[in-house]
């Protein structure tokens, strides 16, 4: 699980980073999620539909529930 | 001097048409916006319609593929690509040159998958004899596949029957030429088969057509290149085709690109104007829009130095430049 909390901007440089990560991830069983998007990195994994690829969760609490 | 460049058809992969169900959506929700309106003359409803419908309730993106007109207010044509918009360019410049003063065409090809190729055998100036039709591009089997095209399986009028004067000429990627009154310079891109964007500059204004090009940010000397390939342009129709989660996930290696990857490059570039461009065919009007105004904001919470203007692509947009 990835806290985003401390994170104000990410490219999509970064986001490919991020699946590439998931991709490793789910060869091992697992799964990448992510918590506590600032406004902006929302908006950010709205619009490149991120939301739609990974897990997201307002908060770091409710992704380890 | 101003250029004027005219999209006769932006929509990606495959040629799509308006149907009476989607044309009905669009009036419904049209009548019911005006209702309670006084419209009385066409004036108020051509502003209603323009001020205070969405652009994608009285427009629509339409459906033909890859053509786009780079006019200069000279008798030779400067064309990127010749997909099914072709044809409708063609019959445009019929119906203005009623001369019959003969003209010439150039066109720059991108590729050669069909999208990009299929308007040609409905291109009507290239039946005409007098005229001169120059097909330019950095693949070295250009005539080869134009010929296969209208081999007689396919098509009934062979290539070498039309009466134009056809000739085939071969660029190289990252060699500029005279063109037209234009610097060309072609540019590899990655897409099956190889891609190739051009960017053309004259009197200070460049332009820059980039489509089917997939992007790999996270490779900086690839970053980099296009980046300079952009540099201080004044407008890049650039391929939108896909969301960014697309091509890097289900879609990667499709030789696509994304409206995110669109505005990140054209930020670093210092480019003016970008314009989306190559519209992934199974989306509606409504989706595009929404692509589009996605983008707007994505460029708002991004900027660090001046504006972007971000348009998206519609057949029979004009943008001077």
């Amino acid at each position: 699980m990835l806290d985003f909390s401390r994170l104000n901007y990410i490219s999509s440089a970064g986001l490919r980073i991020l699946m590439i990560a998931a991709k490793q991830v789910k060869s091992q069983q697992g799964i990448i999620a992510v918590a506590a998007m600032q406004p902006v990195v929302r908006e950010i994994f709205d619009i490149s539909k991120f939301t739609f690829v990974l897990k997201c969760f307002d908060s770091v609490d409710e992704a380890l529930a | 001097m101003t250029i004027l460049v005219r999209i006769w058809g932006c929509r990606g992969s495959l040629p799509v048409s308006m149907n009476t169900q989607k044309l009905r959506t669009k009036l419904i929700k049209a009548l019911q916006s005006a209702q309670g309106r006084k419209l009385a003359s066409e004036e108020e409803i051509i502003r209603f319609m323009d001020t205070e419908l969405d652009f994608s309730v009285s427009h629509t993106f339409g459906g033909n593929t890859s053509c786009v007109e780079i006019a200069c207010g000279e008798n030779d044509y400067v064309m990127c690509d010749l997909g099914s918009g072709a044809r409708e360019f063609g019959n445009h410049v019929l119906a203005r040159e009623s001369s019959g003063k003969p003209s010439t065409f150039h066109f720059f090809m991108s590729h050669l998958h069909w999208d990009h190729i299929m308007g040609f055998p409905f291109f009507a100036p290239a039946y005409l004899a007098g005229n001169r039709v120059r097909i330019y591009g950095c693949h070295p089997n250009l005539a080869e596949d134009f010929n296969r095209q209208q081999h007689a399986h396919h098509f009934p009028v062979q290539l070498a029957q039309m009466a134009a004067d056809i000739q085939f000429i071969q660029l190289e990627a990252g060699v500029a030429t005279e063109i037209a009154g234009f610097k060309v310079t072609p540019k590899l891109q990655l897409h099956s088969g190889d891609s190739y964007g051009y960017r053309f500059e004259k009197d200070g204004k460049i332009i820059v057509y980039s489509t089917d090009s997939e992007h790999k940010l996270d490779q900086i000397e690839h970053t980099q290149a296009f980046a300079a390939f952009f540099q201080d342009a004044d407008l890049v129709l650039f391929d939108a085709m896909y969301s960014l989660a697309d091509t890097v996930s289900v879609k990667e290696d499709w030789g696509h690109s994304s409206n995110i990857i669109g505005v990140e490059l054209c930020q670093m570039a210092g480019a003016k104007h970008l314009c989306l461009f190559h519209h992934e065919p199974i989306y509606e009007d409504g989706q595009i829009e929404t692509l589009w105004r996605d983008s707007q904001r994505l460029e708002e919470i991004t900027r660090s130095g001046r504006p972007l203007r971000i348009s998206s692509a519609f057949d029979g947009m004009e943008i001077p430049v």
